[in-house]
């Protein structure tokens, strides 16, 4: 027998062999925390998608990404998670694809419209002098602006932004301060904008507001 | 050489064969046994008939039988024949015919029922020993290979009688077990040309050279001697017959170079093939052809994407070989292919002798597969088809490949037993095979798949779920995933929409749609979804299963109520299934001892809309009546919910101390038994039909040596 045949002979570990051990564990309801963690150490691509669904759930892209390199090097053609997969797909077929763009620094408001607006293809600037250059030769299906931005407000903003072009069909929303005085509420509406979410909110609520009036804008 | 155990053969070339020699002249007898001596041979038995003979072959392993047609005796060289087609523990056993020259009329019959080879029977030492020499020259010809030694007896006896049609028709039928092979094509050519058919063969020399331009002398000693030395023209003409065998090649946008190159190579060698730049149109097509046999495809994104389109394809054509042609695949689309039983990906652009290189090897594979891959993939077409014996005999082929590991030949066991609706047994397997190194995306699906047989709803999703991780392409697995979760009282829209993103018009997901909205009670919904489908009856299926479920449980009102919103929502276009449903509810109602309702129900059933039923629903009426005139009760045995299924491992284990894999028939495919299966006898002898009516019983006897002594059980 050969180097070869020795080496797919069949007392070798199967790949992901601890990964198999810790879903199987699972399935007997029993606990497999330590063995995914080791098959991760491990570097085996099973455990290693399964990290990825769970930092998809919570985590910031840049872990994700991280553990999707570390993955792709190891799978021919490159890993993708079920998650992108259905994102991708979803692109090509330009099924639901809205874009948006968000002006602002907040962390937690970025890593929530990337981790979970789906549908949405989503850019972000911190600068609103930047954002209207971006705005002057890209449309976004909506725009959600920081009510604090330097240099000017997002009324401010708006007003400025007006001048140059119309707000046509998008949606424009304004995360606000509690601190902000709601006698503006009634401008920012002359001014196009659809919604207005006073802070703190959870993630979710953000997302789930822009969705349904995206949905809605389309409704015949 | 021959796929199949070739031993046989091999014993019989270095002497180490068990020989049985079966003839009714004595000195006939002594005279094939002092020959086979005299040739090396020492494990030799001698008999006088066949029914004598059958005890041999039930206590000895023997390789190779020298026997006379016998056709004056109640078992006769038929009988024998059909045994090794028939019993397992004869299949690899060889067998050489001896003829008198008045038994020459047998030939083509005895090489239809697979027997090995032939030659006249004369009383004299020379002439035995010369006729048996002959068989040991052309084994080693012919590599081996019990078919083509066969075939060069066959050519033999068909060219001396000048059947030249049978013979063409033999070289075509082995086109697919020999793909591309020069030598048959040139043979070929020349009975083509033996029989007059100078378009044909001319044809045929052109294949040739085409696939190996080595072949050209040859040919063109064959033109010299039957065309005048005209070679004609790759492109002249036009024939149905093709060196591999094909019956029809669809392919599907794949890259302009790529298509170029097949499309030539297929021209040239009258390959019929479709181009299609649509997968829709390629699927429309499918619906309406037996075909194809190849699939080569390339992978796109948009529109019906190639996941969408592959999934679709392979429900309507399980058997087909697909071939995909990409530039690079990410980890989702390959893990799909996998599952799609895909047999190769090629990297563009195409060269045309690497191409055709690969589809002679998928060709050959996909004939008499000898490589894991593709063991595999007939395991699950077999299994998908409902050939359950030919799964297990593909099963033990696998276990036989040196590159099979333990975890392959559970999986397959596993994927088997869940065919058998063994699923217990099923599940115990394939999380033996997830151990030890199986497939982890088809072992998850089997695992998932045998959960929700059992019930076990929560651990089928959850094995699903990880397959989808894996796998995250698959629209039948997110449907089996929306099932187990409705069970579960969850929520079914998300993985319906997740399905429909990889394919917006899958009927696999509108039957899930439709079973859920029927079964919680939206029978609105459920009416509509049905009226889209062409085919309601694994829906009514599902209910009805759900149905008995509850009833097996006592959740008679829940039974009832399932049946009543099945038949709110089976619209006018499927009338027929209500007739299935009320019998089906009619049977409940009996089973509860409403004899009323049952009746009332019963009455619906219809004729038109089902004869059969109808039939059986007029029965139970009658009895119904019987029972009212005798002032008795008509009331159906309830049947008892089995035991709810224990996951751990103590009762893993005792299911798998019973499993059996039980096979029923045993299965000889085309090449594996000399010329079974590959050449057809024109017509049928009255003694043929009358032998073949009647199979003598056979069974091996089990044995153990006992001090150097073999002693039967």
């Amino acid at each position: 027998m050969n180097g070869k045949l020795l080496k797919i002979s069949k007392n070798d570990q199967p790949d992901d062999h601890l990964s198999r051990q810790a879903f199987l564990r699972e399935i007997m309801d029993e606990d497999a925390t330590s063995l995914w963690q080791q098959a991760e150490n491990q570097g085996e691509t099973w455990a290693l998608a399964r990290r990825i669904r769970l930092q998809e759930q919570k985590q910031p892209a840049s872990a994700q990404q991280k553990t999707k390199d570390v993955i792709s090097d190891k799978v021919s053609g490159g890993f993708i998670s079920r998650r992108q997969k259905l994102i991708d797909l979803k692109k090509a077929k330009k099924i639901h694809h809205y874009t948006a763009l968000y002006i602002g620094n907040d962390p937690q408001t970025i890593e929530g419209l990337t981790s979970l607006l789906d549908d949405f293809e989503c850019e972000h600037t911190g600068n609103p002098k930047q954002a209207l250059e971006i705005l002057s030769h890209k449309t976004f299906t909506s725009i959600i602006i920081e009510y604090d931005l330097p240099m000017a407000n997002a009324i401010q903003f708006l007003n400025t932004f007006g001048t140059f072009c119309s707000l046509n069909e998008q949606i424009v929303a304004i995360l606000v301060p509690k601190t902000v005085d709601p006698s503006n509420k009634k401008i920012a509406a002359r001014l196009g904008v659809k919604l207005w979410l006073e802070k703190p909110f959870a993630s979710h609520v953000l997302t789930s507001c822009i969705k349904r009036l995206v949905e809605k804008s389309h409704e015949p | 050489m021959s796929p199949e155990n070739p031993s046989r053969v091999f014993n019989i070339v270095d002497r180490t064969a068990t020989v049985l020699v079966i003839e009714n002249n004595i000195s006939l007898r002594s005279l094939y046994n002092n020959v086979l001596k005299s040739l090396g041979y020492t494990h030799i038995y001698t008999t006088n008939e066949i029914s004598i003979a059958l005890g041999v072959l039930e206590s000895e392993v023997v390789d190779w039988v020298l026997c006379s047609p016998q056709t004056e005796n109640k078992l006769n060289i038929y009988h024998l024949l059909n045994m090794c087609i028939k019993y397992d523990g004869l299949k690899e056993t060889l067998i050489t015919t001896t003829l008198s020259d008045s038994e020459k009329k047998h030939i083509p019959h005895i090489t239809a029922l697979g027997c090995f080879s032939w030659f006249l029977s004369k009383s004299t030492e020379d002439h035995i020993r010369s006729s048996l020499e002959e068989i040991i020259r052309r084994i080693k010809i012919y590599k081996c290979d019990p078919t083509l030694i066969t075939l060069s007896f066959l050519e033999d006896f068909l060219r001396d009688s000048q059947k030249h049609s049978e013979l063409i028709n033999t070289y075509r039928n082995l086109m697919s077990l020999y793909p591309g092979n020069t030598a048959l094509l040139l043979k070929m050519a020349e009975s083509q040309l033996l029989a007059g058919k100078k378009k044909e063969g001319s044809l045929t020399l052109q294949q040739a050279c085409t696939m190996n331009i080595a072949a050209k002398p040859e040919a063109q000693s064959i033109a010299d001697k039957y065309l005048s030395g005209v070679l004609p023209s790759i492109s002249s003409g036009s024939t149905d017959q093709n060196p591999f065998g094909l019956k029809e090649c669809f392919i599907c946008k794949i890259d302009d170079s790529s298509k170029e190159v097949i499309e030539n190579l297929f021209t040239e060698t009258f390959a019929p093939f479709k181009y299609f730049s649509s997968s829709e149109n390629c699927l429309d097509d499918c619906e309406k052809t037996v075909g194809p046999d190849l699939l080569i495809s390339g992978w796109w994104n948009d529109g019906l994407n190639t996941a969408a389109f592959l999934q679709r394809f392979r429900i309507m054509k399980p058997h087909s070989v697909i071939v995909i042609i990409a530039h690079k695949l990410d980890s989702a689309e390959i893990a799909l292919l996998n599952e799609m039983n895909c047999a190769v990906v090629l990297k563009p652009p195409l060269l045309r002798d690497k191409f055709l290189e690969t589809l002679v090897w998928l060709i050959q594979q996909d004939n008499r597969p000898l490589e894991k891959s593709f063991l595999i993939i007939k395991i699950r077409q077999s299994l998908e088809s409902g050939k359950i014996d030919r799964a297990i005999k593909f099963k033990e082929s696998l276990q036989s490949n040196p590159l099979a590991s333990q975890g392959d030949i559970l999986l397959s066991t596993s994927e088997i037993l869940l065919k058998q609706g063994n699923y217990e047994a099923s599940l115990a397997i394939a999380i033996d095979a997830l151990k030890y190194g199986g497939d982890s995306v088809a072992c998850l699906n089997t695992m998932g798949r045998s959960f929700l047989k059992l019930g076990k709803f929560d651990k089928a999703f959850q094995a699903f779920d990880q397959a989808q991780e894996l796998s995250p392409l698959n629209v039948k697995r997110l449907c089996s995933m929306a099932e187990a979760s409705f069970e579960l009282g969850g929520d079914v829209s998300d993985l319906l929409i997740e399905a429909s993103i990889i394919d917006e018009n899958s009927r696999a997901v509108k039957s899930t749609e439709a079973k859920t909205k029927i079964a919680s009670g939206n029978t609105n919904a459920g009416r509509n979804i049905l009226a889209q489908l062409s085919s309601i009856k694994d829906i009514i299926a599902y209910l009805n299963n759900k149905a008995v479920t509850a009833a097996l449980d006592r959740k008679y009102d829940e039974a009832v109520a399932l049946y009543e919103q099945a038949l709110e929502s089976v619209p006018d276009l499927h009338a027929k299934y209500r007739t299935v449903v009320n019998y089906n509810l009619g049977i409940l109602h009996l089973r509860m001892g409403q004899m009323d309702q049952a009746e009332k129900v019963l009455q619906r059933c219809v004729p038109k809309e089902d004869a059969s039923i109808s039939e059986k629903a007029s029965q139970l009426l009658e009895n119904i009546k019987q029972a009212r005139a005798a002032n008795k009760q008509l009331k159906m045995m309830e049947k008892e919910a089995p035991p709810p299924f224990q996951l751990n491992e103590e009762h893993l284990k005792k299911i798998k101390r019973g499993i059996r894999l039980a096979k029923v028939e045993t299965i000889i495919n085309k090449g594996e038994r000399c010329l079974y299966h590959i050449f057809y006898s024109p017509e049928k002898l009255k003694i043929v039909l009358e032998s073949l009516s009647y199979l003598p019983s056979f069974k091996v006897k089990e044995s153990i040596e006992l001090d150097n002594k073999k002693v039967f059980l």
